[in-house]
């Protein structure tokens, strides 16, 4: 009887376990963040999506030497400056009491994968072109170049970003892998026990 | 109710893992051999309660069950928040192993003391219900009070901190306490043997 009581108790908390089963570790904090130029943009959230709003970013170095302090908005996004000699750093927020998230990024830029004598020859073409058309100069089609990729390139950061944010949560398969391990210990515990008594 | 890795330092790392040893062996020690499905059961809830999750305005909040916990385990509460909490580091990078220690203490700690001030309660015939929300309600208040104590070594104002966590932990607390309610209730008609009733056939863990 008293067993038919417990496992009904504990049959009635799994169904609704299972029903409620939704990303809600509200605490778990993920930083999501990415390059560029001489910035480094990004958005911080819980796993359950809420944002982390108004929170302390850092941009630190591998040694975890603080170089730019700032502070996310209400939905919990952060643009820092980062200097562009800086190839490995991570950034680093802090949201509330004992929570903490960070990102590790490296630069990867072609810009900066250029040697200066790479970037001479481009100088030197640039301005052979420029002084053959005359009127097209090529500096200002290569910041606008620029631009045009940062914002067709937007939307796929955005859905990285989605991506990362349904990845950091808990799947069907992570919680029922866990039972499954905590079923097997105390088989394991069982087993152990009842060999020890049938040695006595 | 995680404490986040990279946060805390090494001395209030090390007393965590101490605590958190002491009592798994302790718990151990204290668990009969027919309470071990018990225990894994409360480890399997454990694991999935903060699955369970219920809106509340702005955000959400999941249910911590350590009240509960210790007052159906007692001291067995540490094992089974060792082995929950270990799979959820492992398999959600929920935590981590760094902190495992500190936060089986922070956690199970006041789950027991709130699970066997209510199990004292409980012989002393206070009604069930009673019981079940002190346990509950206790254990959350405890676990918030906790971990503001393990973040004042960091450098922060134990009081802003506690109070901000203790603040935001109420509702929490509530439900937690209602629902432990509950359950208790429950239980003490069906299978008091669960909730330290020393005259319940069942052998009861201390």
């Amino acid at each position: 009887m008293k067993t038919r009581g417990f496992f009904t108790l504990i049959c009635i908390m799994i169904i609704f376990g299972g029903l409620w089963i939704s990303p809600a570790w509200a605490h778990k904090l993920s930083v999501f963040a990415y390059i560029e130029g001489e910035t480094v943009k990004g958005e911080a959230y819980f796993v359950d999506g809420t944002p982390v709003k108004d929170s302390a970013v850092q941009v630190q170095d591998s040694d975890g030497t603080v170089l730019v302090e700032g502070v996310t908005d209400g939905e919990g996004r952060f643009v820092l400056p980062v200097p562009g000699d800086l190839k490995t750093f991570s950034v680093v927020v802090s949201g509330g009491p004992g929570h903490k998230g960070e990102m590790e990024l490296t630069r990867i830029d072609s810009e900066e994968g250029r040697s200066p004598g790479q970037e001479k020859e481009v100088e030197g073409n640039r301005h052979r072109e420029t002084g053959k058309n005359g009127d097209v100069d090529l500096r200002e089609l290569d910041q606008a170049l620029r631009g045009i990729v940062r914002e067709e390139t937007d939307s796929i950061k955005r859905q990285l970003l989605r991506m990362n944010q349904q990845l950091s949560k808990p799947g069907l398969v992570e919680v029922f892998g866990g039972i499954g391990y905590i079923v097997g210990f105390v088989g394991i515990a069982l087993w152990a026990g009842n060999r020890k008594r049938k040695g006595n | 109710m995680h404490i986040s890795e990279g946060v805390l330092s090494l001395p209030v790392l090390a007393v965590g893992v101490s605590v958190a040893a002491a009592g798994t062996v302790y718990g151990i020690r204290k668990l009969p051999f027919e309470a071990v499905p018990r225990c894994g059961i409360v480890s399997a809830a454990l694991f999935v309660a903060s699955l369970i999750h219920i809106n509340l305005g702005v955000s959400s909040v999941h249910l911590v069950l350590n009240g509960l916990g210790g007052l159906f385990l007692g001291w067995s509460l540490f094992p089974a928040y060792l082995v929950a909490l270990l799979l959820q580091a492992v398999l959600f990078q929920f935590g981590g192993l760094v902190v495992l220690g500190v936060n089986t203490t922070v956690m199970a700690g006041p789950g027991v003391l709130a699970g066997l001030f209510a199990r004292y309660l409980l012989s002393r015939q206070v009604p069930p219900p009673l019981c079940g929300f002190i346990a509950g309600a206790g254990g959350v208040i405890g676990t918030a009070l906790a971990v503001a104590g393990a973040l004042v070594f960091e450098g922060e104002a134990f009081r802003a901190t506690a109070l901000l966590l203790v603040g935001t932990n109420i509702p929490i607390a509530l439900i937690e306490g209602t629902v432990t309610a509950f359950i208790v209730a429950f239980l003490s008609r069906t299978a008091p043997g669960f909730l330290g009733n020393s005259k319940a056939r069942r052998p009861d863990i201390r």
